[in-house]
């Protein structure tokens, strides 16, 4: 063997003096060991030459990665399949080299340091002995269903019976992946050992096992399920058991996703056939999974946000590099900056937090300490953390701190004025190379850096609410902002564990500007006639996790009325609401702040506010619309926006595109983002679509040219 | 006899300057501060007064906290500040323990450090929570815990038990009593006021103007420029304000208490001595040619300083009036050259006394071994944002509250020399002579 194949090879595979084989795993070329079908080749041949090999006893499988195990399978080889058959033989192989390491003539042990995930924890479960490190980072789970998938190389079949079906079932549906503790707790894990003696004891329980000995041979003896699991798992409880669990999930999908029920459907089948035959079905409904719509769509959508992770918001190739944030500043101690000095402080940045009243920066503070704490109830972090999270945030009333400032975030009240005012009160307390990053929601950034001596410091970082959940920041770019502030902007973004999108400037950028046409086309369909209820039905119903009409309850409608006006003052003839709109805010109706809005929010069940129909036209007798209609013209006018922000040059890319609309407003994961979608439609049923609703609803479905002209010239997005 | 007094305190060229300092409200023991510890209270001061100065943390050194009645969970305050903080790991910190000097001896001991080239920048503050004094078990239960802890066996459990009474549990909290005395600081203070002839009027007018003039000074915006708002757990109300000034008090309110200590005969009350109060202070305290590379514009210099102690048995609270000449003498200056003198006020009594003393000749000569008296201090230059009885009195806390009040009041008054002493449990006493540094130019 050549020097140069040796640097090919992801596995070593060395015996010790007492028999101990050692396989280690170490892709070349990658940061974590990804299961490609060239490893699993070579695993087979490994497995192969120890059944055969002579003086070995038993068999140690670790990591030569520092800090992880293996990551799982490779995304990409089961994104390419096409067919169901090519999906079924993908796991077949898999399931036949797990086989292989199952049969083995001797005790086979991993040693597991880090993430053991999917591929990665199914090689283990064929394994006899598993320890794991003690530490945070080690987590053990079967997350195949988060990409419409299910475990295909034996997980369904071992992980059951291993540890109960009721465990099992919890983690294969939910995909949730399991720390240390909880591992060896429910017998995923035998052994939970110090990270820095793992590998050492890994060899000494190998051995023990080898010669029928010592504490790894008495942990294998004393393996027994808990007496609740065996109640479950008897002939009686499983049928409850999978009933329960079917009823649970077709609630939690929705009927969107249809990898839990395959995955319910394998796992099912451990419990009432022998392992060969549960594999054959695990390999079927893997095959089956493979082609679905949602695991391409969700494929995708994991595909593009791990690109989005490695890019720093330049141009290919840009020299300019991030600076290091060390202080920051965020301005209004409102609901989205108490969420940002949150976030920020969380992650381990000093905040000084501005406001003018004392007593909100109380409940920022407050707000804070709430978010913190659920860590502390879920054992997350310790009191001690949160209290120096909590101390990171420095409130004020005053400009003092601030002239050491890298960056200040503003979060003050959505107005141009005030948003100029702040500008220049910051640029008179803080260094030239202060960033001043505007958290609004629709106005344009060069309007805002029209006060600013310095507007190549400034720049747009719009957050969603609330800030700690929500996981995605859109950084807005104008023409004179300096590509270092866009860098630098960037990495803090990432920072604080947001997925981050970089558009080009115009009012609403991308985000609020497709929320705008889809909240505007939901209000056309009330003013046309349809109930309040009926709307947010016929959306959450499409996939979306609220309707409409709530979220703008949720926003307030005087801002939503305000941004309307600062669309339609950036794109003339457009955004118009419809006639009577104004009478909303004439009958005081704020939304939930005030407790008036679409609905009434006196009643623990939110209910539409009867009494607003009053106010539109058709007065109290709504009309029956098709929510199919509903869902076409609300999401339609979604895609077309979204496609005018690619064509305007807002969006650089669909696939931000495509995150930015999962991760910030909540269109349907298992649909992959609007213009994946547009793609799955195909764009000549979607320029038709459009051209159909253009007809009887008017203008604002008139169909981007981008994609009658891409629909023309056969082309897709992706 | 005559007290042997020091040489002086230094020879160096560099001197060490307080650059700035800030401290939270002082607040009433069991009110708003309920719910924080000393180490949090540390936290807040220490924290604001990072972000108004704007240093970089990498820049400190050392971190001394006085505080004399710390968690048992955390004895070492300045130590938690730094953790807790997120300050860098290598500035380690003490918490130091001088009784109602504790936070003036930190201080001291902060240029001492400097001087002897072992710091250049030190973080300097003190702290207490009178709402969280460790209140211990009595020793019998400890002892039984112990042995019940060892025993092995049920008949071994139940000798251990035996003996063990019900009444042992009530917990024994710590007084203020004097160990080698016996008597509590109220009592050796209505001693004093016996022993100087100090009347109950003189007692009630000397509070009435600490109160008077702490409202002044609250009124002109003067404390807001050194107290931070502490947001308080749970429930994160702003406390911006020190809550044991009375505006309002009058001569009549004040003589209409009863007496504390001494219900018949006694002259103390509540309204002449100082409560139990929360609280911290900090100050930033480097040299000063660092100050002038980091670019700041310090308050005062250390100019010089005393620590005394004299027998607790007679008059506990009179080490000022040995600490003041001692300090003034190592400085080179008199009691006339201090354009502000701020004394600790425990008692109005003790103050008034210690106030005689240093005017009386017999005092001087006695005591002091000189022939003329220290001097008598006009009204107007002793505590005039008023002290102790109206401010509170965190114990820890005091002498940096001290330091950073005279500092900021010599500078409005573009004044030269400040004085601060403070008496301690033991017989002791501490005085810090300050000075502008604007003013020597």
């Amino acid at each position: 063997m050549t020097v140069a194949e040796m640097a090919e090879q992801a596995t070593r595979l060395t015996v010790n003096e007492k028999g101990i084989a050692r396989l280690e795993l170490d892709c070349p070329g990658t940061r974590l060991n990804i299961l490609s079908p060239d490893v699993f080749r070579e695993l087979n041949d490994r497995f192969d030459e120890l059944s055969g090999r002579e003086g070995v006893r038993a068999l140690v499988i670790s990591s030569a990665k520092k800090g992880s195990f293996i990551a799982g399978a490779d995304i990409n080889t089961i994104g390419a399949i096409e067919t169901l058959d090519q999906g079924e033989e993908l796991s077949r192989q898999a399931q036949l080299v797990f086989q292989k390491l199952d049969d083995l003539p001797f005790p086979t042990v991993c040693a597991i340091d880090g993430v053991c995930l999917g591929g990665g924890l199914e090689l283990a479960l064929a394994a006899d002995y598993r320890l794991v490190s003690d530490e945070d980072r080690t987590a053990l789970g079967l997350p195949e269903v988060q990409l419409g998938l299910i475990p295909g190389a034996g997980g369904t079949q071992r992980l059951p019976r291993l540890i109960g079906l009721p465990d099992a079932l919890d983690m294969i549906l939910t995909g949730r992946n399991m720390r240390a503790k909880k591992a060896r707790k429910l017998g995923l894990a035998d052994e939970v050992v110090p990270v820095e003696i793992l590998e050492q004891r890994a060899l000494e329980a190998a051995d023990e096992l080898a010669h029928r000995k010592g504490m790894a041979r008495d942990l294998l003896e004393q393996r027994q399920k808990g007496l609740t699991t065996r109640v479950l798992e008897s002939f009686a409880g499983r049928s409850l058991v999978y009933s329960q669990a079917k009823a649970t999930l077709r609630k939690k999908t929705g009927g969107h996703y249809p990898a839990p029920f395959k995955a319910l459907e394998a796992t099912r089948a451990a419990s009432r056939k022998s392992l060969q035959e549960g594999l054959e079905i695990e390999a079927r409904l893997f095959g089956e999974a493979t082609v679905t719509r949602q695991s391409k769509a969700l494929i995708h959508l994991f595909n593009s946000f791990t690109g989005l992770k490695s890019e720093t918001g330049l141009p290919e190739g840009s020299e300019i590099r991030s600076r290091k944030v060390k202080r920051t500043a965020v301005l209004g101690g409102g609901l989205m900056g108490s969420g940002i000095a949150t976030v920020l402080a969380s992650v381990g940045y000093p905040v000084r937090l501005k406001d003018i009243d004392k007593k909100t920066l109380g409940k920022s503070l407050s707000y804070a300490h709430k978010v913190y704490s659920k860590d502390v109830e879920r054992r997350r972090i310790r009191p001690f953390d949160r209290d120096l999270k909590l101390s990171r945030i420095r409130p004020t009333v005053d400009y003092s701190g601030f002239s050491r400032t890298d960056i200040v975030i503003e979060a003050v009240f959505e107005d141009l004025d005030i948003k100029h005012r702040v500008i220049q009160e910051v640029e008179a307390v803080c260094g030239p190379e202060t960033i001043f990053a505007s958290n609004t929601s629709s106005i344009p950034i060069e309007d805002i850096a029209r006060a600013s001596k310095r507007p190549e410091n400034v720049i747009g970082m719009h957050f969603f609410s609330p800030v700690e959940k929500m996981q995605l920041v859109e950084i807005i770019v104008h023409p004179k902002t300096a590509e270092w502030v866009t860098a630098t902007t960037v990495d803090l973004a990432k920072k604080m564990k947001k997925h981050v999108i970089v558009v080009n400037d115009g009012a609403g950028f991308y985000t609020s500007r497709v929320l705008a046409a889809f909240c505007l086309e939901a209000v056309r369909i009330l003013y046309d006639g349809a109930a309040i209820d009926a709307i947010d039905r016929a959306i959450t119903g499409f996939g979306f996790p609220v309707g409409p009409l709530i979220l703008m309850d949720e926003v307030g409608i005087d801002v939503v009325t305000h941004v309307m006006a600062i669309m339609t003052e950036a794109f003339p003839g457009r955004f118009l609401p419809p006639t009577g709109w104004e009478r909303l805010s004439e009958d005081g109706r704020l939304g939930k702040k005030n407790k008036r809005g679409f609905y009434s929010y006196k009643a623990a069940v939110k209910e539409p506010d009867h009494s607003i129909y009053s106010l539109l036209p058709g007065g109290r007798q709504r009309e029956d619309v098709d929510p199919a209609l509903i869902q076409e013209r609300c999401v339609f006018a979604f895609l077309n926006e979204a496609a005018l922000c690619l064509e305007e040059n807002v969006l650089r890319s669909p696939r931000d595109g495509d995150v930015a609309a999962i991760f910030g407003l909540g269109f349907p994961p298992f649909l992959g983002g609007p213009f994946f979608h547009m793609d799955q439609i195909g764009l000549p049923a979607v320029v038709e679509k459009l051209e159909s609703l253009q007809k009887v609803y008017g203008d604002s479905f008139k169909p981007a040219r981008l994609l009658v002209d891409m629909a023309r010239e056969g082309k897709t997005f992706f | 006899m005559a007290r042997r007094t020091k040489e002086k305190n230094r020879a160096a060229e560099d001197r060490v300057v307080v650059v700035d300092g800030v401290r939270t409200p002082f607040v009433r023991a069991y009110t708003d501060f309920k719910d924080l510890t000393a180490v949090d209270l540390a936290k807040v001061a220490v924290r604001e007064l990072l972000e108004r100065v704007e240093i970089d943390p990498e820049q400190i050194d050392e971190v001394i906290m006085g505080c004399v009645l710390p968690s048992v969970h955390s004895p070492n305050v300045a130590r938690e500040v730094v953790l807790g903080l997120g300050l860098p790991h290598r500035i380690p910190g003490y918490t130091l323990a001088r009784a109602c000097a504790s936070s003036a001896q930190a201080l001291i001991s902060a240029v001492e450090g400097i001087y002897a080239g072992e710091y250049q920048v030190v973080l300097v503050g003190g702290t207490e929570s009178m709402s969280n004094v460790p209140v211990p078990y009595k020793k019998s239960v400890v002892d039984t815990l112990q042995a019940l802890s060892r025993a092995r066996s049920f008949p071994a459990r139940m000798k251990a038990l035996s003996g063990f009474n019900l009444e042992d549990l009530v917990p024994s909290p710590p007084d203020i009593a004097e160990p080698a005395t016996g008597k509590t600081m109220g009592q050796h203070a209505e001693m004093m006021a016996r022993k100087n002839g100090i009347s109950r009027q003189a007692q009630d007018e000397f509070a009435l103007r600490s109160h008077q003039n702490a409202a002044a000074a609250r009124q002109t915006g003067k404390t807001a420029e050194e107290v931070c708002t502490v947001w308080a757990q749970p429930r994160f109300e702003p406390v911006d304000e020190d809550n044991f000034v009375r505006a309002d008090t009058t001569l009549e309110k004040l003589s209409s208490l009863k007496p504390s200590f001494d219900r018949r005969y006694g002259t103390l009350t509540a309204g002449n001595s100082s409560g139990l109060t929360d609280g911290a202070a900090a100050l930033l305290v480097m040299s000063e040619s660092k100050a002038a590379e980091l670019g700041y514009k310090p308050l005062v210099a250390v100019k010089s300083w005393s620590s005394v102690s004299i027998d607790p048995s007679e008059q506990l609270l009179l080490g000022p009036a040995y600490a003041i000449p001692e300090a003034l003498e190592k400085a080179g200056l008199a009691l006339a050259d201090m354009d502000l003198v701020d004394l600790h006020e425990a008692f109005a009594a003790q103050v008034l006394s210690v106030l005689s003393k240093l005017e009386s000749v017999d005092f001087a000569k006695k005591e002091l071994g000189r022939d003329m008296p220290v001097g008598s201090i006009p009204p107007e230059k002793v505590n005039v944002n008023g002290g102790s009885i109206a401010l509170g009195h965190p114990f820890g806390a005091t002498g940096a509250r001290m330091t950073l009040m005279t500092a900021r009041e010599l500078e409005r008054r573009k004044a030269r020399y400040g004085c601060i002493s403070i008496c301690a449990a033991g017989g002791m006493g501490t005085a810090i002579i300050l000075e502008r540094l604007e003013a020597e130019k």
